[in-house]
């Protein structure tokens, strides 16, 4: 093997961890939400959407530093999801209720996305920071700053949310009722008040994925599709409910699909995605990470 | 003897009457503003371009209507939504063929819907005139009703290949391009260019909106080439750069087709990353063209300061050829229209304007306005024209510093 | 028979259509488009309304079935009517596999698993270049330029998945559908072979979808990949369209599909603008407030005013 193909692999392999770094941290948001409520969320992607425009006019207004607005797009997101469980998926009832909360949150997402169309108009925006370019670079091999910041925020997140569900009160209830909704309210746990914080949870995370994500991906309405699928193809690689699923789902995803394009095909690097989640989904469902407690 | 007398009163005042009559007539129908159908995107994901369309040939027609329109008639854009998607373009094409006061159809705002719109237009007998649509296909099935005022894909990268064969001499090109129909089609072009010139060609194409280019990337740096070639949107044109330079890709020169480069946006997105970049452009305001620099500065002042683009120009000058073609057209009406397009010979600050027939690579195009494209280069923050020295003000810098000599 | 005057009203006013509107080409243009999608929706909605296994990918068939016609009859035209079959055919001929790998899902899972199929499909139509065209799309020489028979042409589908939906919904496979529907593992445990009467559901869905899909490359003459395999305007649109008629309805895709087209158009006459906004708003008011779509609710109130009438 050639030098030059020694950097091929090794370069593939670490662009592949960084994007993969991304992936988890946008599946973190779907697969709580998935976990708790059963409820497949079609608009996550519009909901880092939400953050990614809060982030950018928050920069653009007090030159505020993506990283920072954090503060500013979890809290907000956070509301955001509340809302969202309780005037409409929430509403679901029923034998078609699992079915129609696809539907219905495809069509919230479409709401949202279209409605920032509406009001911020199709115009492509881009954040540019110091860090948006920053490379490491490590014996010819180059490493992008800020993919490999999100990464670790990635794990941070995680390693917080298992904290938070082993250790905590409310942790305890979410997951109580995440294994059993009925025998969770037997023993005294509030359902309701379960579900709409853990949807308010996801969307929160999804609102730290968007701020993280504004000074590396360019933003526009309708960018949030795109971050839907990826994520729903996370959540099912790591196992739909599991947070360190997330972390193997995304990282998987994202190293297949880079060593596919490097070495297969670029215009199919996408339908790798696919094949995988079709085929996790009917050979293993439980995921990669199925065997986890989490 | 009254009776007679009277009648013989009568008749001139009847006379008088209906000439006042039809004057008054006359006068309401000068007034009766010139219509033609406008779908464009103005919702959706490319709306911005069609926002900007129109935005460019309102500067026109406000001009020309101010300056007393066609024949004291002014002119009256009907603009539709298309939403960029072709069947809604050709609902709207048809709906405009169906309306006795449409004119002719101008547009639109992707290929895919001027193609839809060309086959409404041909089949209805109703002219369509597009000023930006670019697959060579609308021109070349000899639709006589179609005319195209602006270059087609396959016509972008001729000054730069000129370049390429007169200043550069590569050995080897890699490009990169959006899998689109314009950025297959600019990858055909730029594959037959190489093999024709015993260039070794390399490519690899990508999903638009991708954000992580870098799989490419590290291909291109792998393969070392003189020449990396870039056809990419706007912001996939951004984040390519930006990624290009972060892999510390060093090839002799970096290109790019027009498309998303263009935009002033693109300049400011990546900031000094594409420094001494090189793009296949269609217009420069810095062109040897009159009414280019006017043009550049009445969109300046409208738009923030940002320059105009060739889209723009096109869009601005479409109008002027309008008004050139009805004011030529024997009457108004679809036919005499068609005939007055086809006898154009006009300078416009997009450049001049002649629908002929000529043929390329083997193809027959009729009713093409032939338009020389050229090369601009990014030197300080901003594209000047720099190939063909006939019509471009600025010189090239190359070789390039910092890059492979 | 009382059922009957609906359907011979509304068969005779759509065979009347084209002749009265003859001269409208814009009418006649959103005749055939509603057509066209009351096809694709009838045809979910025997998988998805019947069977219950609602899918979001059905745009894998009617992409499929565009581009069978098209590659196999560039010429369209004469070629029409075994055009259209072969546009099924290769449709269903997809969905066989497809079928046997993702029927052990379930609900969401299956949904989702049909909208990655179609997403892969797309892929392959986009870099398939030498195939397909690639992104450039697909222009046929159409020799059938009568817009009339174009309309004529899809009636005859529409006609064709009607009629096989009610007899299938009041015979034997009807009752299985059903069973399947309400509980799989029930149904399964009682001996109904639950793997073959989704199957049949899948093939006969994918079928006419297919053909819709050919009809549609027929009659615009120029298509490509992500219009044909889109995800809002094909997969997404056939699912609202047999919600918003009446899942399980034979009428109900019909009802969807000229509800959803007209106001489509309306809109996009009068406002211009926001078209895909109204489509988001319309599924969250449909799921929440008429999940039995128009047919259902209409029902619902004849029942009503039946039994007040009795009592």
């Amino acid at each position: 093997m050639s030098q030059m193909d020694v950097y091929v692999l090794l370069q593939t392999l670490i662009s592949g961890i960084l994007v993969g770094g991304i992936y988890c941290l946008i599946g973190i948001g779907l697969t709580v939400i998935f976990g708790v409520m059963r409820v497949i969320n079609a608009s996550h992607g519009e909901l880092i959407m939400l953050a990614m425009y809060i982030s950018y006019f928050l920069h653009q207004a007090f030159g505020l530093n993506p990283l920072f607005s954090v503060v500013v797009t979890a809290p907000a997101l956070f509301l955001v999801g509340c809302v969202m469980q309780r005037g409409f998926v929430g509403r679901l009832r029923g034998s078609y209720a699992e079915d129609n909360s696809l539907l219905l949150t495809f069509g919230l997402g479409l709401v949202l996305a279209n409605s920032v169309l509406l009001i911020a108009g199709a115009d492509y925006r881009v954040v540019e920071t110091a860090y948006s370019r920053a490379v490491w670079h490590v014996g010819g091999l180059s490493v992008s700053v800020a993919y490999l910041f999100s990464f670790g925020m990635a794990l941070l997140f995680t390693a917080a949310l298992y904290f938070f569900f082993m250790r905590s009160d409310l942790g305890l209830a979410i997951r109580a009722t995440t294994q059993n909704r009925t025998a969770a309210t037997l023993v005294g746990v509030d359902v309701e008040r379960v579900s709409w914080i853990s949807f308010g949870l996801g969307a929160a995370l999804a609102g730290v994925a968007g701020a993280l994500l504004t000074p590396i991906f360019y933003l526009y309405p309708t960018v949030g599709g795109l971050f839907t699928i990826k994520a729903f193809v996370v959540v099912v690689l790591g196992g739909m409910g599991s947070i360190v699923g997330a972390i193997y789902g995304g990282l998987a995803l994202g190293i297949v699909e880079s060593l596919g394009a490097v070495y297969i095909s670029t215009g199919y690097k996408d339908a790798i995605g696919f094949i995988a989640f079709v085929l996790i989904l009917v050979f293993r469902p439980g995921g990669l990470a199925s065997g986890s407690r989490l | 003897m009254d009776v007679t007398k009277a009648l013989r009163a009568l008749v001139p005042a009847m006379f008088a009457l209906s000439a006042f009559a039809a004057s008054d007539r006359a006068q309401a129908q000068s007034k009766e503003p010139i219509r033609f159908g406008a779908p464009l995107a103005l919702t959706g994901p490319v709306s911005s371009f069609g926002a900007q369309d129109r935005k460019a040939i309102e500067i026109a027609i406000e001009e020309i209507n101010k300056a007393g329109g066609v024949g004291g008639r002014p002119l009256e854009p009907v603009y539709v939504d298309t939403g960029g998607k072709p069947d809604a373009a050709r609902s709207a094409a048809e709906r405009f063929s169906q309306r006795s006061d449409i004119l002719f159809i101008w547009g639109t705002s992707t290929s895919a819907e001027g193609i839809v719109v060309a086959q409404v237009a041909q089949r209805n007998k109703i002219v369509f005139f597009t000023h930006v649509a670019a697959a060579p296909d609308l021109t070349s099935k000899g639709w006589d009703y179609v005319f195209r005022q602006n270059p087609m894909t396959i016509e972008y990268n001729l000054a730069f290949y000129d370049y390429l064969l007169k200043a550069v001499k590569p050995k080897s090109i890699f490009t990169v391009y959006e899998n689109t129909l314009f950025g297959q089609s600019n990858n055909k072009a730029m594959s037959a260019f190489a093999e024709k010139n015993g260039i070794k060609y390399q490519s690899d194409a990508f999903e638009g909106g991708s954000q992580d280019f870098r799989p490419t990337l590290i291909k291109v740096k792998a393969a070392e080439p003189d020449v990396v070639f870039f056809s990419a949107y706007l912001l996939d044109a951004i984040l390519l750069t930006r990624q290009a330079r972060e892999l510390a890709i060093k090839p002799r020169m970096f290109a790019s087709s027009g498309a998303g480069f263009i935009f002033p946006e693109y300049l400011k997105g990546v900031g000094d990353a594409a420094d001494n970049f090189f793009t296949a452009a269609l217009w420069s305001p810095d062109l040897r063209y009159a009414g280019a620099k006017e043009f550049n500065e009445k969109w300046a002042k409208a738009n923030e300061g940002n320059p105009a683009v060739y889209m723009h120009a096109s869009s601005y000058a479409s109008a002027y050829v309008i008004t050139d073609v009805l004011k030529r057209a024997k009457t108004l009406t679809r036919e005499a229209i068609k005939d007055s397009f086809k006898a154009t010979n006009l300078q416009t600050a997009f450049g001049p304007v002649r629908f002929g027939s000529y043929s390329r690579d083997g193809v027959n195009f009729v009713n093409q306005n032939n338009l020389q494209t050229i090369l601009v280069q990014a030197q300080g923050g901003k594209w000047v024209s720099v190939w063909p020295p006939e019509i471009a003000t600025g010189k090239p810098i190359f070789p390039i510093p910092g890059l492979k000599p | 028979m009382r059922k009957a005057w609906p359907v011979i009203a509304a068969l005779a006013a759509a065979l009347a259509f084209p002749l009265l509107f003859q001269s409208n080409a814009y009418l006649l243009n959103v005749g055939t488009i509603v057509l066209i999608f009351a096809i694709t929706g009838s045809s979910w909605n025997l998988l998805g309304g019947y069977a219950g296994q609602p899918s979001f990918g059905h745009a894998a068939f009617f992409g499929v079935g565009a581009y069978a016609f098209a590659i196999a009859f560039p010429e369209g035209g004469a070629w029409t009517v075994p055009g259209l079959l072969v546009g099924g055919l290769a449709a269903a001929l997809i969905a066989l596999p497809i079928g046997l790998l993702v029927f052990r899902l379930r609900g969401p899972y299956f949904a989702l698993s049909m909208l990655a199929f179609a997403e892969i499909l797309r892929l392959v139509a986009q870099n398939w270049t030498s195939v397909t065209g690639g992104a450039s799309g697909f222009m046929l020489n159409p020799t059938l330029s009568s817009k009339i028979a174009h309309y004529y042409l899809a009636l005859a589908a529409l006609a064709a998945i009607l009629i096989i939906t009610a007899r299938m919904a009041a015979s034997r496979p009807g009752f299985y559908f059903l069973a399947v529907r309400e509980d799989q593992d029930v149904a399964e445990a009682l001996g109904v072979n639950t793997v073959a009467y989704k199957m049949l559901a899948l093939l006969v869905s994918a079928f006419f979808t297919g053909v819709a899909g050919a009809i549609y490359a027929n009659y615009f003459a120029y298509f490509e990949p992500n219009v044909v395999f889109s995800i809002v305007e094909i997969s997404l649109a056939t699912y609202l369209i047999a919600v918003l008629g009446g899942m399980g309805t034979v009428a109900g895709p019909l009802v969807g599909s000229l509800v959803l087209t007209s106001m489509g158009e309306v809109l996009r006459v009068f406002t211009g603008t926001g078209n895909v906004l109204f489509y988001g708003v319309l599924i969250v008011v449909v799921v929440l407030f008429m999940p039995d779509g128009v047919v259902g609710m209409a029902r619902q109130l004849a029942q009503r005013r039946r039994s007040r009438a009795g009592s």
